[in-house]
């Protein structure tokens, strides 16, 4: 074989190579989506704004929702209302609890959005970046469905609505249940 | 003879210059003296998540400035710069990282440069080989590889181009100014903001232009354009900037102060008293202050607001001005004078209380000297009182000329 044939063949191999592993490489979209899904929940812990302080490690045993927001994002003051229906609903089934973690806002913006829209879950907001970044949070909202053992069920990107939650946690429990 | 001497001379020159090129990028790059220095060079290392060629150091979106605030956490709590990397790539992915580690695929970044390098040199080492064969004695003559030991110079020519090759990939990935092995590729939006703010307008636009091209969040650059569009008569466009460096970020001090003037000139009085009330908190810089202070502004908007019939709401820019510059003397006055020119006598005693306390902070303030003279002759009728304010105010240099004629209209100056 001469010389250029040899080198037109590694070359060809060479840009197979790339193209496979390009090609099979999990997109930013699809990391966005399904981040720490499967995974053990990285530590939530800090004063609320109500001055008591909460850890998600105390809630072992219990399903958590811990949603990520701001009082400056447009989708979070949306979804608030959807939270608030949601965490009423749970004063009878007692089966969620939430934990807001306030990204990237002051805690007395928070405090006096909460006094206003309602809300009568822990929130926490101060020093809170270290969390985002423990969770990878990218832009809020975005949600996450804890289980009681502490893995991460679900993962919601963007606003969320009451009826979602009650699905994501209809599957999660099956899914559970379904495990030896 | 003088032809091979000069040949050999290039050869030896070449090697000098990329040796000491390789030395001075390894010697150049100091270690970080602070942590806030180490948390800058870090966050320059990496890419914003959300944001198009910008690093984590240049981007003011709410992700960057998270992760900022948690590398500086790590850095002040001792933890080092592999473990912070690490720590982030397993967060955001390796794509955020400018410097990705020499494993998996993203050591394709390392390997390429060298393999490319390595690829071009041999293309010309064959082609100087097949040009050997063609013409043995013209390339003998030109190059006289056979005089000297071949081999030799292939190898320093090959570890050359793959240490060159290594240095290209490793200082390639930051693109600020003279950190790059091509130089200014581009200025860095700090350097470009430092050099606008020497600029004459039109410059200083279009250098505001660029930085808006690099960071289009940089609300500074927005709200300076803004300030400058204004400064030129495009007085839409000025308030379509500031407005979005405003939406951006809510608490930047310059684009609230630039807003309200804009609004008062603009004849908008309560939105522009709005945004001085916004501005007592947000500790607005120096210069800000210095720039609302020296031209009077706020007294300006509360002269208008009471004049309008707001008395209260004029009141309550001036008290909201005092909280936050408690030392300033014209405020003071000002404030005594809208509670004088109210009507109500127990209001009147209140405004002698803030005119003495102008006059304590700054016993030659004019508006608190002239404004008591006027207060004490025909509020008062304390025309002795009145006598030495006005003695005190002539012996003043070069005293505002409203004051002169509003003391001449009232009859208490010639």
């Amino acid at each position: 074989m001469s010389p250029s044939k040899i080198a037109s063949l590694l070359i060809a191999i060479f840009t197979i190579f790339l193209v496979i592993i390009l090609a099979t490489r999990e997109s930013g979209v699809e990391r966005m989506r399904t981040h720490l899904v499967g995974e053990i929940a990285p530590p939530v812990s800090g004063m609320t704004i109500e001055d008591d302080f909460w850890s998600l490690d105390n809630q072992k045993g219990r399903w958590v929702l811990v949603n990520f927001f701001s009082t400056t994002c447009i989708p979070c003051l949306e979804e608030h209302p959807e939270l608030v229906s949601f965490s009423e609903s749970q004063s009878v089934n007692n089966d969620v609890r939430i934990v807001s973690v306030a990204f990237d806002d002051d805690a007395s913006s928070v405090a006096s959005f909460f006094d206003e829209n309602g809300g009568g879950w822990p929130v926490l907001a101060y020093d809170t970046s270290r969390i985002a970044v423990d969770w990878g949070v990218i832009a809020v909202p975005e949600s996450y469905l804890v289980s009681p053992a502490g893995f991460v069920s679900a993962k919601i990107v963007g606003g969320i609505k009451r009826a979602e939650i009650e699905n994501l946690l209809l599957r999660a429990k099956r899914k559970s249940d379904e495990k030896p | 003879m003088k032809s091979l001497k000069t040949h050999y001379l290039i050869w030896i020159l070449f090697l000098v210059v990329s040796v000491l090129s390789i030395v001075f990028s390894v010697v150049a790059e100091s270690p970080p003296s602070t942590n806030s220095e180490r948390v800058s060079i870090l966050a320059a290392d990496f890419a914003c998540p959300v944001c198009d060629g910008q690093s984590l150091a240049e981007s003011d979106v709410p992700v960057a400035k998270t992760i900022r605030a948690t590398i500086s956490t790590m850095v002040d709590d001792g933890v080092s710069d592999d473990e912070i990397r690490n720590y982030l790539v397993s967060k955001f992915g390796e794509d955020i990282d400018y410097n990705p580690a020499g494993d998996g695929i993203t050591g394709l970044v390392w390997v390429m440069p060298v393999t490319a390098g390595l690829l071009a040199l041999a293309g010309t080492v064959f082609i100087l080989f097949s040009w050997a064969k063609k013409d043995k004695e013209t390339i003998s003559k030109k190059i006289r590889f056979s005089d000297s030991p071949r081999w030799i110079w292939i190898s320093m020519v090959c570890l050359l181009a793959i240490g060159l090759g290594f240095f290209v990939a490793n200082t390639a990935g930051s693109r600020n100014s003279g950190d790059s092995v091509s130089g200014e590729i581009r200025m860095s939006p700090r350097t470009l903001m430092i050099k606008a703010s020497v600029a004459p307008r039109e410059e200083a636009i279009e250098i505001y232009d660029q930085v808006l091209e690099l960071q289009p969040s940089n609300v500074e650059a927005l709200a300076y354009r803004g300030w400058m569009s204004w400064l030129g008569g495009e007085v839409e466009n000025s308030l379509y900037d500031i407005g979005n460096a405003i939406e951006i970020d809510s608490s930047y001090p310059d684009a609230r102060a630039f807003r309200a003037i804009i609004n008062f000139r603009r004849g908008s009085i309560e939105e522009a008293s709005e945004d001085l009330l916004t501005l007592d908190s947000l500790e607005p810089p120096p210069v800000i202050k210095d720039l609302l202070a020296s031209s009077r502004f706020r007294e300006s908007v509360s002269s208008e607001l009471a004049k309008r019939g707001e008395l209260l709401a004029a009141l309550e820019l001036i008290d909201s001005g005092i909280s936050s510059d408690p030392e300033n003397s014209s405020l003071f006055a000002h404030r005594g004078w809208l509670l004088a020119i109210s009507g109500d006598q127990q209001l009147a005693q209140l405004s002698l209380i803030s005119l003495n306390a102008s006059l304590e902070i700054n016993p030659e303030d004019p508006y608190a000297i002239a404004y008591k003279a006027l207060v004490e002759e025909k509020v008062f009728g304390r025309s002795e009182v009145a006598e030495k304010n006005i003695e005190k105010f002539k012996a003043l240099f070069n005293p505002p000329s409203e004051l002169v004629e509003l003391l001449k209209l009232e009859g208490l100056l010639n």
